[in-house]
């Protein structure tokens, strides 16, 4: 995948962003766990599930997130956060573009196996996301 | 960030730029959500309580141990997508949060991870400190802005590990 592509995270949980300060509360910090991999029960490996939107209006974005992701999973969609597949690579993980169940779907891979080794990881994901020019999307 | 000007569907708005609470519901009702929680205990300072004392629990840690447990029930789906937070492993976020209150005065903003653990994390101008605690055990991750960093992992025994005691000293010294 190319580092210029743009993936999308879906959020379905308040916890997953915060304010950035309270002396800057406008800027909203995403935080590890909106980052942090899960098990696969079939494979066993550690994958965040995301989406490359690169070509997707911010319309678009959100009707995939509500329309799809969100109906899939029967919770409501609270943010979204889209950001460039090079900060992906600049952590040391990868992005596997499998298509499963939407054509755009991927996922971030590579995760280091043990639990310290990959919330530190997500911890520099999320930061690089929250300071670099990612978009985040908020329900109201 | 980047700032889109055009209507969003689903009421959907563009952050930053957007208060995820307006000043006035925080102000006067404080514990409706869990940023304005946490925001509002870091400035307490906590007595000293704990199961094995007779002192009641303070107002401050009982907040923070509710929502707890609203986070535990908000995260019992068990998907492809989550996993759910299991009573052991609140049991043990509970435990750590009374022990914690006893040491020190900083509470964390607390988050549910996906694969079930519960989050604990820590964020000042001189570094961040992430924790996570499951069934067994509590992992955590603490770097400085000048990128120094530290991480372990220790069976819980209700005994808060010498880094996380260093990290939080140094987060928040004077």
């Amino acid at each position: 995948m190319s580092q210029k592509e743009t993936l999308t995270r879906y959020l379905f949980s308040k916890s997953e962003f915060s304010n950035y300060s309270s002396d800057n509360p406008q800027l909203v910090r995403i935080k590890p766990c909106a980052l942090a991999p899960i098990i696969n029960k079939n494979t066993g490996s550690l994958e965040t599930s995301v989406f490359c939107t690169t070509e997707y209006t911010p319309k678009k974005v959100i009707e995939v997130g509500v329309g799809y992701v969100a109906a899939a999973r029967q919770k409501e969609l609270i943010a979204s956060v889209s950001f460039s597949a090079e900060l992906v690579s600049k952590v040391e993980l990868r992005v596997d573009p499998d298509g499963i169940g939407h054509a755009d779907h991927c996922n971030i891979v590579d995760w280091p196996p043990t639990k310290q080794d990959w919330l530190e990881k997500s911890r520099d994901l999320a930061d690089s996301i929250t300071a670099h020019e990612s978009k985040i999307f908020i329900k109201q | 960030m980047a700032i889109y000007s055009g209507d969003l569907p689903y009421n959907f708005v563009v952050a930053p730029g957007v208060q995820l609470e307006s000043p006035s519901r925080a102000t006067t009702n404080p514990a409706s959500s869990q940023q304005s929680l946490v925001s509002r205990l870091r400035t307490f300072s906590f007595p000293v309580v704990g199961d094995q004392t007779s002192l009641p629990l303070s107002p401050e840690l009982e907040v923070a141990l509710k929502s707890l447990e609203d986070l535990w029930r908000d995260h019992l789906e068990d998907s492809e997508y989550a996993r759910p937070v299991v009573h052991s492993t609140l049991v043990n976020a509970k435990d750590f949060l009374k022990i914690f209150s006893e040491q020190f005065k900083h509470l964390p903003e607390v988050s549910a991870f996906p694969n079930g653990e519960i989050g604990f994390e820590w964020d000042t101008l001189k570094g961040n400190l992430i924790i996570l605690v499951d069934q067994h055990s509590i992992y955590f991750a603490y770097k400085t802005r000048r990128n120094s960093r530290v991480k372990g992992n220790s069976p819980w025994d209700s005994t808060i590990p010498s880094e996380v005691k260093d990290a939080i000293h140094f987060l928040y010294k004077e």
